[in-house]
């Protein structure tokens, strides 16, 4: 068992602040979103010049910078990939996090310098497609939650040349992590994930009377105690999501998971052991 | 030409495919076989059910549209593909539905010459369309595209596209890897109704604390208001009616006429 391999902690940041608490709690890499291109909010994403000043400080620290261009694509925003493309330059970012096929393809077209990685807002199932992103020259493909360990254990063992991500702290959903339509935007444009509203069962007139309420946003993923496990499947980074969270959980996510993987890397105590992280009571498997 | 108008259920039996074969004027062409989230919904006996029943519908004069699963792991891929294959030989397969880009590049590699839709459970999120992603699909072989907006039938056309306009009654919110009725009733699915599934039966109503309205239906969840199933769509170059009973389909048939003249 090679424990010194590189694994890397992922931690988002919404904002200026994030990245310095990420930084300060120990992340290899830090995400932010592309203003117009997010899958949150634009009052959470950076623009090309807020990026660079995030990239100046993180790189001065020898961590690195990825960028999420994963919310739809649709066609009236070709132009202004292709003006970002043409603005943005290697070192700027560390690789781009791409959520759609489409703009996939126009950046394979336009030849960006730069390292694509897949978002799990991609869909990615089967070695079929990983062939497929593979040709498309990506280089991570970051996995569903909604994956079993046979799964993504035939996924990451499948195609040389890739590596894989995994979200280890973060919510796990009922619904699709992908194609979910459920409203996730108030009129506002504010972040707002109705699946975590409290749902209760009704009959077909009737209201909700006593029956018990429950929410169709399972819980909050913490995959600190396992790790250990998912190193050995292949997985390499661990990501955290959250970049419209405090910074204060962007502190103590990212810190639980350092930890979790230095202890994986330099110590033989089961992870399993752990006294720090609150271990899910119920893990998808 | 006339479009041909397919017709989904979310279980067929022979008896039921006869039934309609006997109605004076369906207007149907062909009939969807498969469900897309569930393995056991539609047909408890997999490969054993499918052939037979589209075998019938074939002997009944119906076109088959298979409906491959949403979710295509290594644990199903191999599965799928080889169903694709079998009911391509035996009964030459007239339309896939497809969601997955790992399958389009294998069928585009193993299985040339089938007619290929790109469903609506391809869609991301955000549901958008750019010719980039148009040109990708084509690339990997798709010739027809599904909607459920009909804004989107005409520049698809003119895009080289040939278009689906799906009808349903009760439009789905979103869907997962979970069984919904499942997770709200806390049933096994096959334990409380024996061999038929728990979602044949029994739609669960809930609500959330936004009042957003919704029920359970498998894999899905679905509005609880029906609304009609009339089409706004009326230069489609398909129709998919995806009804859960023959009132459904009905309705859907009858709005279809109003609308296209078929």
């Amino acid at each position: 068992m090679d424990n010194e391999r590189e694994l890397e902690v992922v931690a988002p940041a919404g904002c200026f602040e994030h990245v310095q608490a990420a930084l300060a709690a120990g992340a290899d890499a830090i995400y932010i979103g592309l203003k117009g291109l997010s899958a949150r909010p634009d009052s959470w994403s950076f623009d090309l010049s807020g990026a660079r000043e995030a990239a100046a400080l993180i790189h001065a620290n020898q961590r690195r910078l990825y960028m999420a261009l994963n919310a739809g694509y649709s066609e009236h925003q070709a132009e202004s990939v292709t003006a970002f493309v043409e603005q943005i330059a290697v070192g700027d970012v560390d690789a781009l996090i791409v959520g759609d096929w489409g703009l996939m393809r126009r950046l394979q077209k336009l030849q960006v310098p730069i390292p694509i990685h897949a978002s799990t807002l991609l869909g990615v199932y089967n070695i079929d497609t990983l062939h497929q992103l593979a040709e498309m020259g990506i280089q991570r493909v970051v996995l569903n939650t909604n994956l079993h360990v046979d799964e993504i254990t035939a996924l990451t063992r499948a195609v040389s040349g890739l590596t894989f991500e995994l979200i280890s702290y973060g919510g796990l959903c009922a619904n699709d992590n992908r194609r979910c339509r459920l409203p996730h935007l108030t009129l506002n444009g504010e972040y707002s994930v109705d699946c975590a509203a409290s749902y209760t069962q009704i009959g077909q007139y009737g209201e909700p009377g006593n029956q018990p309420s429950f929410d169709l946003h399972i819980q909050d993923i913490d995959l600190t105690p396992l790790i250990g496990m998912y190193a050995e499947l292949g997985v390499t980074a661990f990501k955290i999501e959250g970049r419209t969270r405090s910074t204060a959980y962007i502190t103590r996510s990212t810190q639980a998971l350092r930890r979790a993987i230095d202890q994986y890397r330099f110590t033989t105590v089961p992870l399993n052991n752990a006294p720090y992280a609150h271990t899910r009571s119920e893990v998808q498997l | 030409m006339s479009p041909r108008i397919w017709v989904g259920l979310p279980e067929w039996e022979p008896a039921r495919m006869s039934d309609l074969a006997a109605r004076p004027v369906s207007g149907v062409t062909g009939l969807v076989l498969g469900d897309p989230f569930c393995p056991v919904r539609a047909f408890p006996g997999g490969v054993r059910d499918i052939l037979p029943l589209a075998a019938h519908a074939r002997e009944l004069g119906w076109q088959v549209a298979y409906q491959t699963p949403v979710y295509l792991t290594e644990r199903n891929f191999n599965e799928t593909l080889d169903l694709i294959s079998l009911l391509r030989e035996q009964l030459s397969l007239d339309l896939l539905l497809v969601h997955d880009v790992g399958l389009l590049r294998r069928l585009a590699q193993e299985q040339q010459g089938l007619t290929l839709c790109w469903s609506l459970w391809g869609m991301g999120r955000a549901d958008m369309l750019s010719r980039d992603f148009l040109d990708f699909l084509r690339e990997l072989g798709v010739a027809l595209i599904e909607t459920n907006k009909p804004h989107r039938v005409v520049p698809l056309q003119q895009y080289g596209f040939q278009v689906a306009y799906g009808l349903t009654k009760n439009p789905v919110v979103t869907f997962g890897r979970h069984c919904y009725t499942e997770y709200v009733s806390g049933d096994l699915c096959t334990k409380v109704s024996g061999n038929v599934p728990l979602c044949r039966d029994r739609h669960l109503n809930i609500v959330n604390s936004s009042q957003l309205r919704l029920q359970t239906d498998g894999y899905q969840l679905i509005n609880q208001e029906g609304s009609p199933m009339c089409t706004l769509a009326d230069s489609a170059d398909e129709y998919f009616i995806y009804a859960r009973g023959e009132d459904e389909m009905e309705e859907a048939l009858n709005g279809l006429r109003d609308a296209t003249n078929v």
